[in-house]
């Protein structure tokens, strides 16, 4: 049985024999549409066609007339661009000697006349089975030796970059172990300042809670001090309202009958200078009480004693040292304290009338 | 020998090679073609005494009739092959004279 071809095109099978009788037959033989036929007789020709046409295949005979078939497959070895086309040879020479010198020159097979066509097409189609085969493994050859050297050049460039990443990670480790050192660094500091701010912190809390704790003492303190001034200006007052309240009834009374009576000169002058004296003694008391019920400055009070002693204006502006506009401006106010302005009442007979 | 018919190499190229008719026409002229040509070569040799054509024409004949499927015819022009190649002093022009009456059926 014949075996089938793989190459799904019809193949191209060169037939070499300068006897006309094997190239009719062995071209009957072949050209049954799996194979295209061409003929030579001559090695001219047969070059002619090599070069002109894509030969699967040639069967070559031994004995030609120029130059044998050993010669012409050794050329055709030889030869670059058809050196990979198997060659068969078909000769009805019959020694051992010639078939081994066949193969010697590079056949791939070596097949005995007279020829069996099936025999025929089945070297043939095994020879260019394999041809195709090779052509495939050498196909596959090529694409895996690219893929190996894309491969290399791949495996090359991931070395080179695991390099340069080595290198940058080694310089990257550098760049951590000092930038980690900065930071703990900093990190020390800011814990040394975080210590620092807390004592602070703790040192003011407790400034502020002595404080708090003073300011409450001191509050209380003046609180307690308000009383007791409150209290100290309350008797005072009380104290001076009660010294005038008892000269003017338990001693002017008296005073005035002594007066009302006849006294020698003698008696009347020192009458006099006791109430006199007695007035300068109760009169700071009457003043002030008048100050404090009247809200007067002290200058008002000055002003409002110096008139009260019928000191003019112009003499008030010298004991005082300011002038006589002045004095008439504290006079106007204290008018108007006492509630006496644009009234026709002298203000030294009202000072008096108070003193009385 | 008994001489060779041209039916007989008509049957022989029709059983052994399954060729149509018309291909064995074709294949019938083609043999006849070739074995004028290689014994017209080879008397020439003997005529100029040149073993190496003389053996290489008969080399070319014994091929014809092994396509022929004339065995025996095919064996004696391999043995005036072997001794015109080997140098054999014989009557050549005798042999293929007995050759060519052999199978003047397919001529």
């Amino acid at each position: 049985m014949v075996p089938s071809l793989h190459s799904p095109g019809p193949q191209t099978i060169l037939i070499f024999d300068d006897d006309f009788s094997n190239l009719t037959l062995l071209s009957m033989i072949l050209q049954d549409g799996s194979f295209s036929v061409l003929e030579a007789d001559h090695w001219e020709k047969a070059q002619n066609l090599l070069e002109h046409n894509k030969v699967d295949l040639i069967l070559l005979d031994i004995v030609l007339a120029d130059l044998d078939g050993y010669q012409i497959c050794k050329k055709i070895k030889n030869h670059q661009k058809f050196q990979d086309i198997p060659v068969i040879f078909i000769t009805s020479l019959d020694e051992p000697f010639d078939e081994e010198k066949g193969f010697m020159a590079g056949a791939v097979d070596y097949l005995r006349k007279p020829i069996h066509p099936d025999i025929l097409k089945a070297r043939v189609i095994t020879h260019l089975n394999i041809k195709q085969q090779r052509e495939q493994l050498e196909a596959q050859n090529l694409e895996l030796a690219e893929k190996t050297l894309a491969y290399k050049q791949e495996a090359q460039r991931r070395r080179n970059a695991e390099e340069e990443l080595m290198v940058a990670y080694s310089s990257l480790e550098d760049r951590v172990k000092e930038r980690t050192a900065e930071l703990r660094e900093v990190n020390q500091e800011m814990a040394n300042q975080i210590k620092r701010r807390r004592r602070s912190e703790q040192a003011l809390l407790k400034s502020k809670e002595a404080l708090t704790r003073q300011n409450i003492r001191l509050e209380e303190l003046n609180a307690a001090l308000k009383v007791l001034l409150d209290k100290r200006d309350k008797d005072q007052k009380e104290f001076e309202e009660r010294i005038v309240t008892q000269v003017k009834q338990l001693v002017d009374p008296y005073i005035r009958k002594l007066q009302q009576t006849k006294l020698n000169e003698s008696q009347s002058v020192q009458l006099d200078i006791l109430s006199t004296n007695l007035d300068e003694i109760v009169s700071p008391f009457t003043r002030n009480i008048f100050a404090l019920e009247l809200q007067l400055t002290p200058v008002e009070i000055q002003i409002a004693n110096l008139v009260k002693q019928g000191k003019s204006s112009k003499e008030i502006a010298e004991l005082v040292c300011i002038t006589p506009g002045t004095v008439d401006l504290h006079r106007k106010n204290i008018r108007k304290k006492f509630g006496i302005s644009n009234k026709k009442v002298n203000l030294r007979t009202y000072l008096l009338s108070f003193q009385n | 020998m008994i001489p060779v018919s041209l039916q007989e190499l008509k049957d022989h190229l029709h059983k052994t090679y399954q060729l149509s008719p018309e291909q064995i026409d074709r294949m019938v002229a083609s043999i006849q073609r070739a074995l004028t040509l290689e014994f017209d070569k080879a008397f020439n040799a003997i005529n100029q005494q040149d073993m190496t054509s003389l053996w290489k024409a008969s080399h070319s004949i014994k091929g014809a009739l092994m396509n022929a499927g004339a065995a025996g015819w095919a064996e004696f022009a391999q043995k005036i092959e072997k001794d015109a190649k080997a140098g054999v002093d014989a009557d050549y022009a005798a042999l293929l004279n007995e050759l060519q009456n052999g199978i003047r059926d397919i001529f």
